[in-house]
């Protein structure tokens, strides 16, 4: 950087000494030569450093000219009104300059920033393909695999080994639906979709996610505190279920079976918010950013499609809402989520 | 049902490996099959064969799902489960809207398909026997007196109350879309009134469930409906 910035400015003092030298032996024959010459070295230096060495060269081409070509000669008086014409038109010779090369170079460092871009979203792609067609390779195998002994075994199968080989396709199978359900959730959440936005009662909903995900998460106690009480509020509740859903699941792979989960939901001036607190692990600052991309998983485990939580939050924002991850109480994960209540939207449209 | 041994099922679905699993497991379970690749056909089947229970894919070539619904539904109370892949969310709720009973996302596995069928060929048989007394665990409502109680504690509900329990509480188990309730029980004037409805419901939670916040008897269906459940 340093360096740079030294070469513009013994550029900016070379195109003076230069085309000073330049022009003294034909000077008296070619009298407009030094201010041409002294003019050209501004614009090199401009082009090539900018503002600041461009203005060095200005004021060192102007008093060189004064200096050497300038009656009287070898004085910085300035006598002739030509003189400080050639001032004018050196400033705007080098701001001229200095403005185009400075464009130029934002437009550079643009050009880069966007094929860096571009780069790491082609990187990140290759590696969600990578992902993608292992998680749908492994399954499919094992199905095949299945599939194939028990049509044309090498030996007559136990009645055991055909169990378990059948229970191996369902197993296998179920894992490819959820893994494409996820998928398509994702795909769909990316691709845009406008909310659809009716009164809701915050409470009625959470508890029928709970119901839904009861399963899944097993012998964790519960707490569940979203009073039926609450005002109605106006949002996607497809949306909310969809992450509070992928959210819960999210927790039920994450934590210890008969760990403790907590749900918190009101309806706050900022909108609809829900916090979901759990007391496993935790997840530490650094990756509270990284649990929420595509494909991510943090212990490498069988478990889940890695979409769970990009779903979660995708579905949170796809209504103008966000989720993050905050510590809890509990000593492990805090999720908070706050969708907006767009009560005015009625009136606003009718307007 | 019909008097006949075993029940009859028309399954609608244009993709032939579909069909074919499904017969195989249908079939194995004692039900007769019929089956129609697209909803012309599925319409003529029904006035034809006179099956006991339709299951219906929605994404039909030609006249789609929701139409066929519509159509039966003009002259025909065949229960009717929509079978839907997870895509068509909003063509699920016009089906419902529609007329149909209930939905499975597909793929769904044979056990909840069965367990479906057998609902709704429960729900047909009791609505032929018009039981005046519907029990659902301490929950009793007498159709004929007008008259709520739970665990014997009687309960006084306002006449829209009663209403929206009562067409609840007639189809079991089957999910009933917010127009539908709007239009049914909260009649004219409320077809837009979401918010009314959810107010309605909650005041009945509030009378009738043990734990109003995490209800029992009335489920919610989230952005579809809501769906009373009969077992305790």
């Amino acid at each position: 950087m340093l360096r740079r910035w030294a070469f513009n400015y013994a550029v900016a003092l070379l195109s003076v000494v230069v085309a000073t030298a330049a022009s003294l032996p034909l000077y008296p024959v070619a009298v407009d030569l030094p201010a041409l010459l002294l003019l050209a070295g501004v614009a090199v230096t401009a082009s090539v450093g900018g503002y600041g060495p461009a203005i060095v060269s200005v004021i060192g081409g102007f008093l060189a000219l004064d200096f050497f070509f300038e009656f009287p000669p070898y004085t910085f008086e300035v006598t002739a009104l030509g003189t400080s014409l050639d001032l004018v038109a050196f400033i705007f010779v080098a701001m001229l300059l200095g403005t185009l090369n400075a464009r130029l170079r934002v437009a550079r460092q643009r050009a880069h920033g966007a094929r860096k871009q571009a780069e790491n979203a082609l990187h990140a792609r290759d590696e969600a393909l990578a992902t993608v067609s292992h998680d749908l390779r492994t399954p499919l195998t094992a199905i095949k695999t299945s599939v194939s002994t028990l049509r044309n075994p090498g030996a007559p199968l136990s009645e055991g080994t055909r169990y378990e080989l059948l229970g191996t396709i369902e197993a296998e199978a179920d894992r490819l639906v959820h893994f494409v359900s996820d998928a398509l959730a994702m795909t769909r959440l990316e691709a845009g979709i406008t909310p659809d936005r009716q009164w809701n009662a915050l409470g009625e909903i959470v508890s029928a996610v709970l119901d839904r995900v009861a399963p899944v998460l097993g012998e964790r106690p519960m707490t569940f505190d979203v009073p039926d009480t609450l005002p109605l509020a106006r949002f996607d509740a497809g949306l909310l279920d969809q992450a509070l859903s992928n959210l819960l699941e999210n927790i039920a792979v994450h934590t210890l079976p008969g760990t403790p989960v907590s749900i918190v939901g009101r309806i706050e001036a900022a909108g609809v918010r829900l916090e979901v607190d759990d007391a496993g692990p935790g997840i530490p600052h650094s990756e509270r950013d990284r649990v929420f991309a595509k494909f991510e998983r943090l212990q490498d485990g069988g478990f889940g499609t890695g979409l769970g939580l990009a779903i979660a939050r995708a579905a949170a924002e796809a209504q103008g809402g966000y989720l993050h991850i905050e510590d809890s109480s509990m000593g492990g994960a805090r999720f908070v989520m706050l969708v907006p209540n767009v009560v005015a939207t009625e009136v606003a449209d009718a307007r | 049902m019909r008097g006949e041994a075993s029940p009859s099922v028309l399954m609608v679905d244009d993709d032939p490996h579909v069909l074919r699993s499904l017969r195989a497991a249908l079939e194995s379970h004692g039900y007769r099959v019929r089956s129609a690749s697209n909803g012309t056909t599925a319409l003529e089947a029904c006035a034809v064969e006179r099956p006991d229970v339709v299951l219906l894919d929605l994404a039909l070539p030609g006249l789609d799902g929701v139409e066929v619904c519509r159509r039966l539904r003009s002259w025909s109370r065949v229960p009717i489960l929509v079978l839907s892949a997870r895509v068509h969310e909003g063509q699920k709720v016009q089906a419902l809207d529609a007329g149909a009973d209930d939905y499975v996302t597909k793929p769904f596995g044979t056990e909840e398909l069965l367990a479906r069928i057998r609902a709704a060929l429960r729900r047909d048989q009791a609505r032929l026997d018009e039981e005046p007394i519907i029990k659902a665990g301490g929950l009793v409502i007498d159709l004929l007196a007008r008259r709520v109680t739970v665990d014997d504690k009687e309960i006084h509900l306002t006449p829209t109350e009663y209403e929206l329990l009562r067409v609840l509480a007639t189809n079991p188990d089957r999910v009933l879309t917010h127009g539908y309730l709007l239009r049914t029980a909260l009649g004219s004037g409320y077809e837009d009134a979401l918010d009314n409805l959810r107010t309605f419901i909650a005041q009945l939670r509030r009378k009738l469930e043990r734990e109003p916040s995490r209800p029992h008897w009335i489920v919610t269906e989230p952005a579809v409906g809501y769906r009373f459940r009969p077992e305790d």
